[in-house]
C-alpha cells in the first residue's frame, strides 16, 4: 500500500497554489503578444483542453481505483513497459521545469534585486528542490494546503490595486483578431500548460471521496477562471503595453492610488506569489523524482532527489543565457511532444484492470479497504 | 531521514549563511549607491546627444537650499541609456532607479518624438514606468537646478504640484509613463503632459494670467537663475500626437480636459465678466460636476463628439460688495452668473476642440473608441475621422444648494 496518500482537497489546493501563479509570471504577456486583447480566449482554449484531459484521468481514477500510474503500466505493458514510461516521463517533467525554473529565477532578480546577481545566489533553490521531492507527493499537498494561502492573497491584493487603474474598453473589439492569431496564441503559450500528467501521477496516491471528479474538474476549472480573470485585468490596465508586461505581478499593482500614497504595498502580494512559485516551479522537479524512483532502484530516497535537482541546476547554469533560443526552440520543436505526452493518458481506454480483474468480490473489497 | 537530518539541512543553511555574509545576496553597499529621485532629460541639437540631468537624494542635517544644486549630476551620452551608464562611470556611484518618481522632458525634446526618448523608460526594469512624467518650457535641467522655498529638493516640490490633483481639483493633467505610453500606441497615437514654467515666487499671477491665451507663446516668466526663489505653474498642458508635441492647452482648456477621466469636487473655474448687484466683476466659481458624458457616436450616420455636461456652480469669490444674506457659501448664483458660465464652459470646449482638429490630434481617443465600438467601420474611417467629426456640447449650470464649503 502506498505511504504517499493525499486527500482531494490538497489535489484541488496543488492547481491554485502551485501551478496557478507560474502560469502568471510571463504566459499572459506572451499571449498578448499573439492574441492581443483576446489573450483570454488563448489561454481559455489551453485550460479547457488541459481540464478535459484532468476530467478524463479522473475517469481512470475510478477505472483503476487504488493503482498508482506505474503500477497500471506494469500491469499492463510488464517491467520494461513501466521502466520505458517512467524514463519518458522523466525527460517530460525536467523539460517541463526548465522554463518556469528560469522565469522564476528572473522573477526574482527583478523583484527583489537592484543589480543582476550571480547565477549561483540562485542555485539553493536546487537544494529546495531537492528536499521537497523529498518529502513526496504528500508533501506537496501538505504544502498545497498552506501555500494557497499565499497565491490566492497575492493575486487578490494585485487584482484589487489594479482594477482601479483599469479600462475595461481595453478588451475590445473581441471580433477583431483573427482566429489564427488567437488559435497561434494558444500554441505559443501551451508550454505553460500541459497539467494534466500532474493528475495522472497522483492517481492512486489520494485518498477516494465521493464526487471526487467534479471537485478536482471543478477546482481546476475555477483557478483557470481566476488566471483569466488575472489576465484580464492585466489587459484593461495595460493596453497597447501588456505584451511587454513580462513577470506582471512586479508591474500590476503599482500603479494604484494607494501605492502612490502609502509607498509599495503591492510587494507583500509579490513576495507571497515569489514564494507559491518556489514550490510551483520545482513541482515538476518532485515528479521527475517519483519517476526516477521508479525507474532505478535506489538504495535511498534521497537520491533520485538529489540526481534531479543536480541535473536541472547544471542544465539551467550552462544554457541559461540562451534562454530565448531556447524557448523558442521549445514553441517550435518541443510542444507536440508536450502534447502526446499529455495525450499519453487516452491508451489507457484500452487497458484492462488486470490487479482488480483478477480478484473475487471479496478480495476486491479487502483491497479496496486497505487503499483507504 | 537521518542523512537529511544531519547533512542536508545543516548544509543548506550553511551555504544560505555563505551567500549572506559573503556577497549580501547581490546588493550594493548604500555608500556606492546614488539614489536618483529624478531625472531631466534634454537634448543638443547642434550634436544630438542627450543630456541626462539626475537629481540625488542626499541625507543632510541641513535645509540650505544651495545644496540642491550640488545634487544634480548630469551626463551625455548618443541614447538615454548612455547618458546615465556615463554617470555611473564617471562618478563611481551606482545610479538606483528603483526611487525615481518624475521624469522631465525638456523643451528640446518635445519638437521629436519623444518615445524615442521613453522607449528607454518602457523596456528597463530599473526605473518603474509608475513614474510622473512632464515637459518643461526651457531645459530640464535648469528647471531641476532651480531653487524654491516648497522644498529643498526642486523635484519634491515638483512632484508635490503635478500629484496635487489627488485632491481633484483637475488642474494638472497628470500623467505616468505607462499611460503615455499606452497612449502613443493606441489608435488615438495621443498624449498629454503637464507643461511646467518656473514662476518667480510671489509673482505667481503671471502663471494664472497665461492661462487666458492660448499658451503656446505665453506664459510665466522663465527663470533660471539661481539667487532667485522659484515656484512651478504646471497648468498648462502640452498636447502630443503621434509622439511629437502639436499645441498646447491653456489652464482652463486643460480643466474641462481633465474633467473627462476625473471627478471635480473642489474645482474652480474663472468668468471674465459678469453682473452682479448691478456691477459688473471677474468672478470665480465653485463647479461640482453631477453627470458628464464624453462620447463618441453616430448620428444621422454623422460621426459626432458628444460633450454633456452638468455642473453645480456656486460664486465663491467676486469684487462685489453684497449684502452679508448673498455672501458665500448660502447664496446661490444667479441666472445670469449661470448664463455666464455655461457659455464660457463652452466657448472653452469649442475652441479647444477646433485647435485640436487644426493639428490633427485625437486627444478625445475618437480613433480608439471607433476602433473598439465601431469596428466594422473603422477601416473606412480612420484617415479623417477627427476633421469630419462634429462636437456637439450640452453645458447645464445650475445654482448650488448645499451648504457644504
Amino acid at each position: 500500500m502506498n505511504k504517499d496518500k493525499m486527500y482531494v482537497r490538497q489535489i484541488c489546493f496543488l492547481f491554485g497554489a502551485f501551478i496557478l501563479p507560474v502560469k502568471l509570471i510571463t504566459m499572459p504577456a506572451l499571449a498578448a503578444k499573439y492574441a492581443s486583447e483576446d489573450l483570454w480566449i488563448s489561454a481559455f482554449l489551453n485550460f479547457t483542453a488541459d481540464g478535459a484531459m484532468i476530467w478524463f484521468i479522473c475517469g481512470l481514477a475510478k477505472k483503476f481505483e487504488g493503482m498508482t500510474v506505474f503500477e497500471i503500466a506494469e500491469s499492463n505493458f510488464g517491467k520494461a513497459g513501466k521502466t520505458i514510461f517512467s524514463v519518458l516521463f522523466f525527460l517530460f517533467f525536467m523539460a517541463k521545469a526548465y522554463l518556469p525554473l528560469i522565469e522564476h529565477r528572473n522573477f526574482v532578480e527583478i523583484s527583489l534585486y537592484e543589480t543582476t546577481p550571480a547565477l549561483w545566489i540562485f542555485l539553493p533553490i536546487f537544494l529546495f528542490a531537492a528536499f521537497f521531492s523529498y518529502k513526496g507527493l504528500r508533501g506537496a499537498g501538505r504544502a498545497a494546503d498552506i501555500m494557497i494561502w499565499f497565491s490566492v492573497s497575492g493575486i487578490v491584493i494585485l487584482a484589487a490595486l489594479s482594477v482601479s487603474v483599469a479600462d475595461f474598453s481595453n478588451l475590445l473589439p473581441v471580433t477583431d483578431v483573427p482566429v489564427a492569431n488567437i488559435l497561434n496564441g494558444s500554441l505559443k503559450t501551451s508550454l505553460w500548460f500541459f497539467d494534466s500528467p500532474y493528475m495522472l501521477f497522483l492517481l492512486g496516491h489520494f485518498k477516494p471521496e465521493k464526487k471526487q471528479t467534479s471537485k478536482i474538474v471543478g477546482a481546476y476549472f475555477g483557478f483557470a477562471a481566476v488566471a483569466i480573470v488575472y489576465m484580464l485585468i492585466l489587459q484593461c490596465e495595460f493596453g497597447t503595453l501588456t505584451e511587454r508586461q513580462f513577470f506582471t505581478p512586479i508591474k500590476m499593482g503599482k500603479y494604484s492610488v494607494s501605492v502612490s500614497n502609502i509607498g509599495r504595498i503591492d510587494y507583500i502580494a509579490v513576495c507571497s506569489i515569489v514564494m507559491s512559485c518556489i514550490f510551483g516551479v520545482t513541482l515538476p522537479l518532485v515528479f521527475a523524482s517519483v519517476c526516477l524512483e521508479k525507474t532505478f532502484p535506489f538504495k535511498h530516497k534521497i537520491t533520485p532527489c538529489l540526481i534531479t535537482s543536480t541535473v536541472a541546476g547544471a542544465v539551467i547554469a550552462f544554457t541559461e543565457d540562451y534562454y530565448f533560443t531556447i524557448r523558442n526552440i521549445f514553441q517550435e520543436c518541443v510542444v507536440p511532444f508536450f502534447a502526446a505526452f499529455t495525450l499519453f493518458p487516452l491508451i489507457f481506454i484500452f487497458l484492462k484492470n488486470k490487479d482488480n480483474g483478477n480478484l473475487n468480490d471479496k478480495q476486491f473489497k479487502e483491497k479496496k479497504e486497505c487503499a483507504f | 531521514m537521518r542523512f537529511l537530518r544531519t547533512y542536508f539541512l545543516p548544509i543548506l543553511i550553511a551555504f544560505a549563511m555563505l551567500l549572506f555574509f559573503t556577497h549580501d545576496f547581490g546588493l550594493i553597499d548604500i555608500e556606492h549607491t546614488a539614489i536618483i529621485v529624478a531625472f531631466g532629460v534634454d537634448k543638443d541639437q547642434i550634436t544630438g546627444e542627450y543630456e541626462i540631468s539626475t537629481q540625488i537624494a542626499i541625507p543632510q542635517a541641513s535645509t540650505d537650499n544651495t545644496s540642491n544644486s550640488e545634487s544634480i549630476i548630469s551626463a551625455k551620452g548618443k541614447t538615454p541609456g548612455e547618458a546615465l551608464d556615463m554617470i555611473a562611470v564617471t562618478t563611481g556611484w551606482y545610479p538606483l532607479l528603483a526611487f525615481c518618481n518624475i521624469v522631465i522632458l525638456g523643451e528640446s525634446i518635445l519638437s521629436e518624438n519623444v518615445m524615442d526618448v521613453l522607449n528607454y523608460f518602457i523596456r528597463t526594469d530599473r526605473l518603474p514606468d509608475s513614474a510622473t512624467l512632464c515637459a518643461c518650457k526651457g531645459s530640464a535641467k535648469d528647471l531641476l537646478l532651480t531653487d524654491t522655498p516648497l522644498d529643498s529638493v526642486s523635484s519634491f516640490a515638483l512632484q508635490k504640484i503635478l500629484e496635487q490633483d489627488y485632491a481633484k481639483l483637475d488642474r494638472i493633467a497628470n500623467i505616468n509613463i505607462k499611460n503615455f505610453a499606452d497612449g502613443y500606441f493606441s489608435k488615438s497615437e495621443r498624449g498629454f503632459l503637464p507643461f511646467v514654467k518656473t514662476v518667480a515666487s510671489g509673482d505667481s499671477k503671471n502663471a494664472s494670467n497665461s492661462g487666458n491665451g492660448d499658451g503656446e507663446n505665453e506664459g510665466g516668466e522663465q527663470n533660471s537663475s539661481a539667487d532667485k526663489n522659484d515656484v512651478y505653474d504646471a497648468s498648462s498642458a502640452a498636447i502630443f500626437s503621434k509622439g511629437k508635441k502639436v499645441t498646447i492647452l491653456s489652464p482652463e482648456e486643460t480643466l474641462l480636459f481633465n474633467l473627462k477621466d476625473k471627478n471635480s469636487i473642489d474645482t474652480f473655474i474663472k468668468v471674465d465678466e459678469i453682473e452682479l448687484n448691478g456691477e459688473k466683476t471677474p468672478a470665480l466659481l465653485e463647479i461640482d460636476e453631477t453627470y458628464k458624458k464624453f462620447g463618441f457616436k453616430f448620428e444621422n450616420d454623422k460621426p459626432v463628439y458628444e460633450i454633456e455636461l452638468e455642473v453645480q456652480c456656486r460664486i465663491v469669490s467676486a469684487n462685489v460688495n453684497l449684502p452679508v444674506s448673498e455672501l458665500f457659501p448660502s447664496a446661490e448664483a444667479p441666472e445670469e452668473v449661470l448664463k455666464a458660465a455655461e457659455e464660457k464652459i463652452t466657448d472653452t470646449l469649442t475652441k479647444m476642440y477646433r485647435k485640436l482638429q487644426l493639428a490633427d490630434c485625437d486627444l478625445f481617443g475618437i480613433k480608439n473608441t471607433l476602433y473598439r465600438f465601431h469596428y466594422p467601420k473603422y477601416e473606412s474611417l480612420k484617415d479623417d475621422i477627427i476633421q469630419s467629426t462634429t462636437l456637439k456640447t450640452k453645458i447645464v449650470c445650475k445654482a448650488k444648494t448645499t451648504t457644504r464649503v
